[in-house]
């Protein structure tokens, strides 16, 4: 369903933008991310808020029901979810979805609900009660969007690859972006000092500050200019993950802070790893 | 054996060099070039897909008036199993394509063989890849399509497969009425019910006639009920309704608009 505050329903529907009810709000608080007990699956959160008294007397009396609608264009996916508390989850398996997902809040009639009156509704719509037919809208929210690949859920440096070029001098790294994974490129005797380093956890949390974080702000620094590298793999990645994390790569965006969120806080890993894992005597 | 999606470099190649493996296209095939793969490069598989080649095989092209659209569509469902994730990639279509989906689709769209060059050139790409997004995979790849087509039917409960791809793709502004309007077939229900009613309209030769032929200057029924449902579908979640209700909604809408 299209949403639009200026359509008429015939009979007052509580959502933004409208006046059909005066001084009340609804709000889902929908989120959505990565079930972290399943990687298989997302998790569509919801925390939903109803400012007229006599809608949630409905849905407390079963004669209204809170439903959460979630399209996927992408993949022809859609599906209805009748939710019986006003805050909690539902689980969507995450081979049914991708790109774009349009999720919305309802509250339906789940019968034909006579004599329905509130101090709340606009005098507009006269001082009689009011009947809503069967499976009407009674409130709806604004869509929410998201864009979901499951690589964007996937730690950034899943992007990264390393080559070899013998013409490198050791402790020098540059980057290419021509391939579907981004290449650090270094001289063999550089990178089999990496692969060895590799090992601890420490010497991972160096790597990523010394290496990695340089190179998600390059890549960040060159999204933000360049269109070139879109069909990529690894800029369809990084830009899902913008997405997932709601971060704008426009004009404007500083990379070195788009940069940490995308690498959760680098450094905070540096120090609990690194400087404050030692004996502090 | 499992499905098979071409690696991004090998992609990009292959839709740069269209005008120069022209003659592959239309009377050659790719097997030097993808065989490589073999050798460590140019496709990887993934482990919980499956593609079914020797019922691939059966895909057949169109004949007289019929372009075999359900029948192929079964084919590539039945054949291609993978999720709708994975469906959505363009690498499993590009692979595919370019091998065992050759030679049907030499014959499915014959602009392949165009002696202009241009022509053919613009038609291999908009069957072997996917371009313009959501319609690449819907309407312009040549196995893509097939494969929505059998996935949107699949969502047709309780009704065997072939039967729902016969109605839904009778005629092809049906299919594409249906398609074009998303907010409101996407949902399963709204799908099967309207479905349901078309199964009535296409079992009478006289109901058929009326509901799905096109007289001039006037809209056909399917359509003005495909309208009615989408008007409807601005003012109620109907994913929300039970399918027996559904099924009275439908009817009523068709009533309303002289679909009935």
């Amino acid at each position: 369903m299209k949403f639009d505050p200026q359509k008429s329903f015939g009979h007052p529907v509580l959502r933004p933008g409208s006046e059909d009810y005066v001084h009340a709000d609804f709000q889902s608080g929908i989120g959505f991310g990565i079930n972290e007990k399943n990687e298989n699956q997302y998790l569509l959160s919801y925390d939903v808020a109803i400012g007229v008294k006599e809608l949630r007397d409905l849905i407390t009396a079963k004669r209204g029901a809170v439903q959460i609608e979630l399209n996927c264009r992408t993949t022809f996916y859609s599906r209805v979810y009748e939710i019986n508390f006003l805050k909690g989850a539902v689980p969507i398996e995450a081979n049914l979805v991708r790109g774009g997902l349009e999720i919305c809040c309802y509250v339906t009639a789940k019968k034909i609900i006579a004599g329905f009156t509130s101090p709340k509704i606009n005098s507009e719509f006269g001082k009689g009660a009011i009947t809503f037919p069967r499976y009407a809208v009674l409130a709806c929210e604004a869509p929410i969007y998201y864009w979901v690949d499951r690589e964007a859920f996937r730690n950034i440096t899943s992007i990264f690859d390393y080559g070899q070029d013998p013409e490198l001098s050791e402790g020098v790294w540059r980057l290419n972006l021509e391939e579907d994974r981004v290449q650090i490129i270094l001289s063999p005797n550089q990178l089999a000092i990496l692969k060895q380093a590799q090992n601890s956890k420490q010497n991972q949390a160096i790597i990523i500050n010394a290496i990695i974080f340089g190179a998600v702000v390059e890549i960040v620094n060159t999204l933000k200019v360049k269109n070139d590298f879109v069909g990529r793999r690894w800029a369809q990645n990084v830009l899902a993950k913008c997405s997932a994390l709601g971060v704008q790569l426009g004009d404007s965006a500083n990379a070195i802070d788009v940069a940490q969120k995308l690498m959760s806080k680098p450094l905070a890993t540096l120090n609990s790893l690194v400087f404050k894992s030692g004996d502090d005597n | 054996m499992k499905a098979r999606f071409i690696k991004n470099s090998a992609m990009r190649d292959l839709r740069a060099q269209v005008a120069i493996n022209l003659r592959r296209y239309q009377s050659g095939d790719f097997s030097e070039l993808l065989d490589k793969a073999n050798l460590g490069g140019m496709y990887f598989e993934l482990n919980d897909s499956e593609a079914d080649l020797d019922l691939l095989a059966k895909l057949e092209g169109p004949e007289t008036n019929d372009l075999k659209e359900a029948h192929n569509a079964h084919i590539v469902y039945r054949a291609i199993k993978v999720t709708p994730y994975q469906a959505k990639d363009e690498r499993l279509w590009v692979y595919l394509c370019h091998t065992a989906g050759l030679d049907f689709i030499r014959k499915r769209h014959p602009k392949i063989m165009s002696p202009n060059k241009d022509e053919a050139v613009k038609e291999i790409i908009q069957r072997f890849f996917i371009v313009n997004g959501h319609r690449g995979y819907e309407r312009s790849n040549a196995l893509a399509r097939l494969w929505s087509y059998g996935d949107l039917a699949s969502k047709n409960k309780g009704v065997k497969l072939d039967r729902t791809l016969e109605v839904f793709l009778y005629q092809t502004d049906v299919r594409a009425q249906i398609i074009e309007r998303p907010s409101t077939f996407t949902n399963p229900n709204v799908f099967a019910a309207t479905m349901r009613f078309m199964f009535a309209k296409y079992k009478s030769e006289e109901k058929r006639k009326k509901f799905f032929n096109r007289k001039e200057g006037e809209m056909p029924a399917y359509r003005r009920l495909f309208t009615r449902l989408n008007e409807l579908g601005g003012i109620m979640l109907l994913g929300a309704i039970p399918p027996q209700d559904l099924d009275r909604l439908v009817m009523s809408a068709a009533k309303q608009v002289g679909a009935d």
